[in-house]
């Protein structure tokens, strides 16, 4: 897939490694708090997300703008040269899309700037229209993340005796 | 284990000697993983033709999660270019050395993007804050924040 996507082998090599070693490792903590290893893990991911929209780019051209100037057209690549590949871009929609599709995991997200009078919470399921039950909520190994502006938090349901 | 920045440099260097670097790029210097030194001269015809410049890379450990720090090296022997994006101390304004650098990109990369930067340049003249810019600058150009407000040169 990165090979597909254009990234020379000495760039996801040792991400891969990494990556690959998380599975397993008892390290995990060690890793997650170490300034360049977590890093790198996220690099891996941008790289994911950047090789599966480009592997993509027919179906999800349409969706892509340039989220600094409204009207300028970019192409695919543009776009994840920009936006996707470099550190510190927000992840809008297609690339939150892109990462879950490439991870094989469901997600949903609960959007707090977008609450209604009632005080309740729309979820936005990113690639529900591919998953067979669309009404998951956490027990069936859904990822649900809570979205403030700037910060995603992690939702686990609690089971209280 | 080596850090992860130096098997990555490991790797970027032993391609830069088995496949050669790009035409008009000549590795001069790489003796350690900190800081690289590379010929750069634009081949065909350009306002920059029969100039050789020497380019200068620092990489810190954050390498290439951060940028390298790249910049012109201005001394005895060499000047630096003269153009609306590179400054007479040599420090260098693009937006690939900045906020728009990734770790996709590579130090080959870069002198390729830098050589088109030179290639595509219409006037030969310093940036307008030059004489301002070089009495006040850092020595690591990454402590500069640039604004790239000119896409066209």
């Amino acid at each position: 897939m990165f090979k597909a996507a254009g990234f020379a082998e000495f760039i996801y090599a040792d991400l891969l490694e990494l990556v690959a070693g998380l599975a397993t490792s008892d390290r995990l903590w060690g890793d997650f708090t170490d300034e360049h290893k977590s890093a790198s893990i996220v690099m891996y991911m941008r790289l994911l997300t950047s090789a599966h929209i480009r592997a993509n780019c027919e179906s999800l051209a349409g969706f892509i703008h340039d989220p600094e100037s409204s009207g300028s057209e970019l192409t695919v690549g543009q776009f994840c040269e920009m936006y996707v590949e470099p550190m510190g871009k927000e992840a809008d929609n297609v690339q939150i899309y892109a990462l879950v599709r490439a991870l094989g995991v469901d997600i949903r997200i609960a959007d707090i700037t977008e609450h209604n009078t009632k005080g309740e919470v729309p979820f936005i399921d990113p690639g529900q229209e591919e998953r067979s039950s669309p009404e998951a909520d956490g027990d069936d190994g859904t990822l649900v993340l809570l979205f403030r502006p700037g910060h995603y938090d992690i939702i686990q349901k609690t089971l209280f005796e | 284990m080596a850090s992860i920045s130096t098997r990555r440099l490991h790797k970027e260097l032993s391609e830069i000697r088995t496949e050669g670097c790009p035409c008009g790029i000549t590795l001069l210097n790489a003796d350690n993983y900190e800081t690289w030194f590379f010929s750069i001269e634009v081949l065909g015809e350009s306002l920059y033709q029969g100039e050789v410049f020497k380019l200068m890379f620092r990489f810190d450990a954050s390498y290439p999660i951060s940028s390298p720090a790249v910049q012109f090296v201005v001394d005895q022997n060499s000047q630096a270019p003269v153009h609306p994006h590179v400054y007479s101390n040599g420090h260098i304004c693009a937006s690939i050395l900045g906020t728009e650098w990734s770790p996709v990109l590579s130090v080959s990369a870069v002198c390729v993007t830098l050589q088109s930067m030179l290639a595509s340049c219409k006037v030969k003249e310093r940036p307008v804050d030059n004489d301002r810019y070089v009495r006040t600058a850092p020595d690591n150009p990454k402590k500069t924040r640039f604004q790239y407000d000119d896409d066209t040169v």
